[in-house]
């Protein structure tokens, strides 16, 4: 008993100090993300995750720290389902394969214009599973392959998705 | 005459032995392509069997493979490291060295109440574990690519990383001197730990790539991946939790081993 509540005092103590290493997160401010929209246009990289937040960066590493700072809660984004890349070019889905907070088997797309509605667009990829997934992006890249990324287009007031 | 705190069953310790390997399995083992983890672990597994068939032999049990007392030094900092090694479970404790030092107290209370405590702890972490890991590895399957299985990559010296990883669950065979007068150390733990190990490696490289399966956490990207039924996923917490039980399970029995031999030290230096 002795023992116990020596234990006890001790993890007491260090919680106060804030040396116990667990990191605790208050479950009513977190942001679960579902959709991740990333958007490269010249040297910009652009982080939108719905409901109009979003950030700007010269990275995508940057744009997602900025977007940790500037929102109110903590952004979730091992939750992100999919992630849609808006650049003619590979530089963006290459910095999205590589970087490694988004869960590797959320869905990668690829879209040549911007959708306003990312609440719309994310409901649509919800009930349309990309059959790509950040995985298979990263292994191809590691493989030496040009990575083949589905991309979404805006057809009768919907969305379609085309391989590419 | 023993305690009951200073005896284990066979069974127990058998379980020891397979929840520590989970640290080089899947910490490791993974990492390597699986036709050279299969050969290593393979004589891994042939090694310690035939070590547990010298050591399972009437009398067999006084058989000393080198001085004791070198053996509790290199015990104790097994276990320690292993505490080092545990505390890169969380992604958020990695490196953190108060996290190591909790790992290393709790294996060092076990190992201080005697092998029964580290015994019955992993009977129970064995089953859970074992659950984890089977889910994640089961899981996976679908998503295994078979042309990345096509064993192209890696050499005979990863055979040996492998075999060198694999011994160290053998340090349970430090304890069979806690076994019952009727009882003999199983050689099971080692042929499932080998069997574990391939079916890991398989599966990581199967769907990783072996460009990717060679990473630093590749076990965890692969979790981070699965999904059961389409319905649950985010499994990497609780795969960084059947981690950290592995590394407690490592540490404790490295520990009680050291602590066990200090005793037999201290024993054999007052009749000397």
């Amino acid at each position: 008993m002795k023992k116990l509540l020596f234990v006890l005092l001790a993890a007491a103590v260090l919680g106060t100090l804030g040396l116990l290493p667990f990191r605790a997160v208050d479950a009513a401010k977190l942001l679960p993300v579902k959709t991740i929209i990333v958007t490269k246009s010249g040297e910009e990289y652009t982080v939108d995750i719905g409901a109009g937040v979003r950030a700007v960066g010269r990275s995508l590493r940057e744009a997602l720290d900025r977007l940790r700072e500037e929102v109110t809660g903590e952004v979730f984004l091992p939750t992100a389902e999919q992630v849609v890349i808006t650049e003619p070019g590979d530089e963006a889905v290459e910095a999205v394969a590589e970087e490694t907070e988004f869960r590797p088997a959320a869905g990668i797309y690829r879209t040549p214009e911007p959708f306003p509605d990312a609440k719309a667009l994310g409901a649509y990829l919800e009930s349309h599973p990309s059959n790509v997934t950040i995985l298979d992006v990263r292994a191809a890249l590691a493989l030496g392959q040009r990575p083949r990324v589905p991309v979404i287009r805006a057809a009768d007031g919907g969305f379609r998705v085309d391989d590419e | 005459m023993n305690s009951c705190r200073d005896r284990i069953s066979a069974r127990q310790l058998g379980a020891l032995a397979l929840s520590s390997s989970g640290v080089p399995v899947f910490r490791f083992c993974c990492r390597i392509p699986w036709l050279w983890t299969l050969l290593g672990a393979g004589a891994a597994a042939l090694t310690l069997s035939g070590l547990t068939l010298l050591l399972n032999r009437r009398g067999g049990r006084r058989l000393r493979p080198c001085r004791l007392w070198a053996l509790t030094p290199i015990l104790t900092v097994g276990g320690a490291a292993t505490a080092w090694v545990g505390s890169f479970a969380f992604p958020e404790t990695a490196g953190n060295w108060l996290a190591a030092l909790l790992l290393f107290g709790l294996a060092a209370a076990a190992a201080r109440i005697g092998p029964a405590a580290a015994g019955r702890c992993a009977g129970i972490l064995l089953w859970t574990t074992g659950v984890l890991y089977g889910i994640v590895l089961l899981f996976s399957l679908p998503q295994v690519h078979p042309a990345w299985l096509l064993p192209r990559s890696g050499s005979p010296a990863d055979a040996a990383k492998v075999w060198a990883a694999m011994l160290i669950p053998g340090g349970a065979l430090c304890l069979t001197d806690a076994l019952g007068e009727d009882q003999k150390l199983p050689h099971w733990p080692w042929w499932a730990a080998a069997l574990t190990a391939a079916a890991a490696s398989a599966v990581t490289g199967g769907i990783l790539s072996p460009a990717l399966a060679g990473e630093r956490e590749a076990f965890r990207t692969l979790a981070r991946g699965v999904s059961v039924l389409g319905v649950m996923r985010r499994f990497e917490a609780l795969v960084n939790g059947a981690m950290l039980m592995s590394a407690f399970c490592l540490s404790a029995m490295l520990l009680t081993a050291a602590w066990k031999n200090r005793k037999r030290d201290c024993k054999q230096g007052s009749i000397q």
